[in-house]
């Protein structure tokens, strides 16, 4: 007995030493699986998109209907402008969501789609006009004007009767020189 | 002992991960919430059942359509959309409303209610003294509500002002100095003849105060919209590049900034109202609007408030 018990601690000992390596171990696998999750929930974006993917990407992410901040959105030129110098220029912001509101259109409800973009080129500014459409069915239903400005760009459609049983969805669109 | 240690620290670190995800989950649960309120907008009940107001609406960067780039760069556009305009005054009671924000470069200090997309998103968007970054220099600028309206809107909308003095023919001329009314808010800040900088469609433009208009003055567009915290500036009949100034534009650029300008102001101006005085009338409307578009080969389509 008195010679188990030394070894006994000893093999404790050892056992706690690899414990906490197999615990360590967990630890580090864990966090890669927690920092794996997040950044796949973070927009990441390839590098030289074309511009169809460009405007896909805005939309299918404005669709979300979430406000976002996301960074390093590179892409060679402002979106729908095929024909100028390239250039990087980055969305650093933007949200879409539709605003559902009681009264008069249509006696029940009625709605609209809203949004807001701000895109930079590096720290610069760029200016930029932004266009929120509202969307049923997969296709644009109403869109407001293109709103220019330099920042955070706003822009709104006029507001229609909500369509029973269908569900709308706001998108938001950019632009620029 | 050590195992004790060893559990305390996996217990926080587990804790804080545990945190963590709840912090990030929860913003983006509250970034997601789009059930605004929308009280400021539904405050006024529209009255005037007998009025229908049909959106108008180009097909630009859709499918099989010219892109804004193209319209931008084509040199033959600003004609056609000139052509399309006219058209549309011709054939139809039409009415021309932008709400392009007007943009002020400096400290702002007046209330958030005049500035754009306070209101509209229920006070979530605050775009007031954003600091940005122009030609290397850092400033700070602040869009506000700003309501352009052409000679048929304004006197289809009949709207008179409280003191000063209403929009006359002149004024929907470009001239270097735009007189502008102010919303009843404004009343406590500016005075008549006053005149301040603003920046319109990326053009800096000195405008004059003319007149206010009374409290909860409004106009409908099928909804009425409140023009207490709105800039109501005229929608130009006629402009031509040689009546701008190219240095007017904050940055300089490749292009040419005036015949931009044109084309962005032409593209507002032919996304207006159509006025009916029967929902019926939409079809025949509609088909009437689709000619004009194949004469001029750019598509143009109505939309129904009403459908639902």
């Amino acid at each position: 007995m008195g010679s188990l018990k030394p070894q006994y601690q000893i093999i404790t000992h050892n056992k706690g030493g690899n414990q906490m390596k197999h615990t360590l171990k967990k630890l580090i696998v864990s966090s890669l699986a927690v920092a794996t999750c997040l950044s796949a929930t973070v927009p990441a974006f390839a590098q030289n998109m074309t511009e169809a993917e460009i405007k896909t990407m805005v939309a299918e992410r404005s669709t979300d209907e979430k406000t976002y901040s996301a960074s390093n959105i590179i892409f060679n030129d402002a979106i729908y402008e095929g024909n100028n110098v390239a250039r990087v220029a980055t969305v650093t912001e933007s949200g879409a969501w539709v605003t559902t509101a009681e009264t008069s259109i249509s006696g029940r409800y009625d709605e609209c789609g809203e949004g807001y973009v701000t895109v930079k080129d590096g720290t610069r500014n760029v200016y930029h006009y932004t266009r929120a459409e509202l969307h049923r069915s997969g296709s644009c239903y109403i869109k407001s004007d293109n709103l220019y400005g330099y920042g955070k760009v706003d822009a709104s459609t006029n507001f229609v009767a909500k369509k029973s049983g269908v569900t709308s969805t706001a998108k938001v669109f950019y632009g620029g020189f | 002992m050590y195992r004790k240690q060893l559990s305390k620290f996996v217990f926080l670190f587990f804790v804080i991960i545990c945190s963590l995800l709840g912090i990030y989950f929860n913003n983006t649960e509250k970034a997601s919430t789009t059930n605004f309120d929308t009280s400021n907008r539904n405050e006024l009940i529209s009255t005037d059942k007998t009025t229908v107001y049909f959106y108008l609406q180009d097909s630009f960067d859709s499918e099989g359509n010219p892109t804004i780039s193209d319209i931008l760069t084509q040199t033959e556009s600003l004609k056609t959309l000139q052509l399309i305009n006219t058209a549309l005054h011709n054939n139809f009671n039409y009415i021309e409303i932008t709400e392009q924000p007007l943009e002020l470069f400096g400290e702002y200090t007046l209330p958030l209610e005049f500035v754009n997309g306070y209101m509209s998103s229920n006070k979530k968007v605050n775009l007031s003294n954003q600091k940005i970054e122009i030609n290397g220099i850092l400033q700070t600028v602040t869009p506000l509500n700003a309501l352009q309206l052409d000679q048929s809107a304004y006197i289809h909308y009949d709207l008179e002002v409280a003191t000063g003095r209403n929009f006359n023919e002149e004024d929907f001329s470009f001239s270097n100095v735009i007189p502008v009314i102010l919303g009843s808010k404004y009343i406590d800040y500016y005075n008549i003849d006053d005149t301040f900088e603003l920046y319109y469609i990326g053009k800096k433009v000195t405008v004059k105060v003319i007149g206010f208009l009374p409290e909860k003055s409004q106009i409908s567009q099928n909804k009425p919209l409140c023009l207490d915290h709105y800039i109501l500036m005229p929608l130009f009949t006629s402009i031509s590049s040689s009546d701008i100034n190219p240095n007017d534009f904050l940055t300089q650029n490749t292009y040419d900034s005036s015949d931009f300008f044109i084309k962005m102001l032409y593209m507002q101006k032919n996304t207006g109202l159509i006025v009916s005085d029967s929902l019926d009338s939409f079809d025949s409307i509609n088909q009437e609007l689709q000619n004009i578009s194949k004469s001029y080969g750019f598509h143009y389509y109505l939309v129904n408030p009403y459908a639902s």
